[in-house]
């Protein structure tokens, strides 16, 4: 930890993202987590599970200025900083760590960390309320049936229970240090760590799922404002700025 | 209710009120008239009757925007419709939200939640209009004045690019 985050914890909590966003004074680090959320929200009307304190539940304000370019540039650092914090904690090291465009941190293909940023403010406030909401699963030993194949914990892969406030502290520290740099306008960095931690920059056979319809190309890096260039079968580059992207398995996307 | 300009935002026009070009639309239908034209005080008006529509153009001679009317037929109806295609004179009045960003425009928090606001809403300062995702960042949009939503230029689920307008509210 570093910036002055002032954590308020609670047991329970429909949302540690909703709470924050209540707090409409609060200031800019204020944390909010908690052992256990009963609607842990994802994106559009997806759902997070996170059951008593078996993860880490934490949304943290941060207040850049409304008139700042790049604000979605916040949602690719926060998984840089999650993939970061557990590559780097507890004696047992955390191996095959992926980031899933845009923020799903991944171990293989298992969604190990969920993010969803929401920004506050646009039209009404000269600073933006930004709430950093990430999911972390820690304790976990399985997951009930929809889940199962596609998430885990860091316990089912290392096989070892990892202190949460340790956590915590490590993940906000790195959290600080990249939101510092994109504060100093450094987004060039940000878009390059992200590539070196994520398999889906450059090269993914991936199908993108938009409200329009689907696609299916190949990645073909991520432009500055943390957009997924895409190179599609028919040949043309398009930028993604909203969609879920999902590994192409062979056989799939012959349409 | 739903928005309706008033007989005021015609009279921008200054020299033909709304009741002088009902009056004068129903005095062409009377007469069966093909067209009608009328200047005054640098102002033209051109009344034409085709087909299944009449039209009802006023023009400034000054270069101020004309004020084209259309009009079903029969012409003589009375209760003339001619609120809902004033344009583009009546939108200038409105107050449009642009979006401060590139990406999705949504109507709602999520696919199943109701909208944030329909047209016709009194929306106060602060109020959420809706959302526009870039990158799974949520983008909450507020109503920078007070007004009542009288336009919504973006259909939910579509793209949208920087200072494009979302809503025009009348304020």
């Amino acid at each position: 930890m570093a910036p002055p985050f002032q954590i308020i914890h609670l047991p329970i909590i429909d949302s540690t993202s909703t709470y924050l966003k209540s707090m409409t004074m609060a200031a800019e680090f204020t944390c909010i987590t908690a052992d256990e959320q009963t609607a842990g929200r994802g994106r559009q009307s997806n759902r997070w599970h996170s059951a008593r304190g078996e993860g880490l539940c934490l949304s943290v304000l941060l207040r850049p200025p409304a008139a700042a370019t790049g604000i979605s540039l916040i949602s690719l650092l926060a998984a840089v900083a999650t993939a970061e914090a557990l590559g780097d904690v507890g004696r047992e090291r955390l191996t095959g760590i992926d980031i899933k465009w845009p923020n799903d941190v991944l171990i293989g293909e298992r969604k190990i960390a969920g993010i969803l940023v929401e920004t506050v403010g646009y039209g009404v406030e000269e600073r933006l309320r930004v709430i950093v909401g990430i999911g972390v699963n820690l304790h976990q030993t399985s997951f009930p049936a929809p889940l199962a194949e596609t998430a885990t914990s860091f316990k089912i892969e290392t096989g070892s229970q990892i202190e949460v406030t340790a956590f915590r502290d490590r993940l906000l520290e790195r959290l600080a240090h990249w939101y510092g740099r994109w504060v100093d306008g450094q987004m060039a960095a940000i878009v390059r760590r992200w590539s070196e931690l994520s398999s889906y920059a450059l090269g993914k056979e991936v199908m993108v799922t938009l409200d329009s319809g689907r696609l299916t190309g190949r990645t073909a890096g991520i432009d500055e404002d943390g957009s997924l260039l895409l190179l599609t079968e028919s040949g043309q580059l398009r930028r993604i700025l909203a969609g879920e992207v999902a590994r192409l398995r062979v056989g799939e996307g012959q349409r | 209710m739903p928005e309706r300009p008033t007989g005021r935002e015609v009279e921008r026009s200054e020299h033909l009120s709304l009741g002088e070009i009902k009056e004068l639309i129903e005095l062409v239908a009377e007469k069966q008239f093909n067209e009608f034209e009328l200047e005054r005080g640098g102002f033209r008006l051109r009344l034409q009757r085709g087909g299944q529509r009449a039209t009802v153009e006023v023009q400034a001679a000054t270069g101020v925007q004309p004020v084209s009317v259309v009009v079903p037929a029969p012409v003589s109806a009375p209760e003339l419709p001619v609120s809902s295609n004033v344009q583009p004179t009546a939108d200038e009045k409105l107050h449009v939200i642009t979006s401060p960003i590139v990406g999705t425009f949504y109507r709602s928090s999520s696919p199943t939640a109701e909208p944030f606001v329909r047209i016709g809403d009194m929306v106060e300062v602060g109020r959420t209009v809706c959302i526009i995702e870039a990158m799974k960042l949520m983008n909450e949009i507020s109503a920078e004045v007070t007004g009542t939503i009288a336009k919504i230029f973006i259909e939910n689920g579509q793209p949208v690019e920087y200072g494009q307008p979302l809503f025009g509210l009348k304020q």
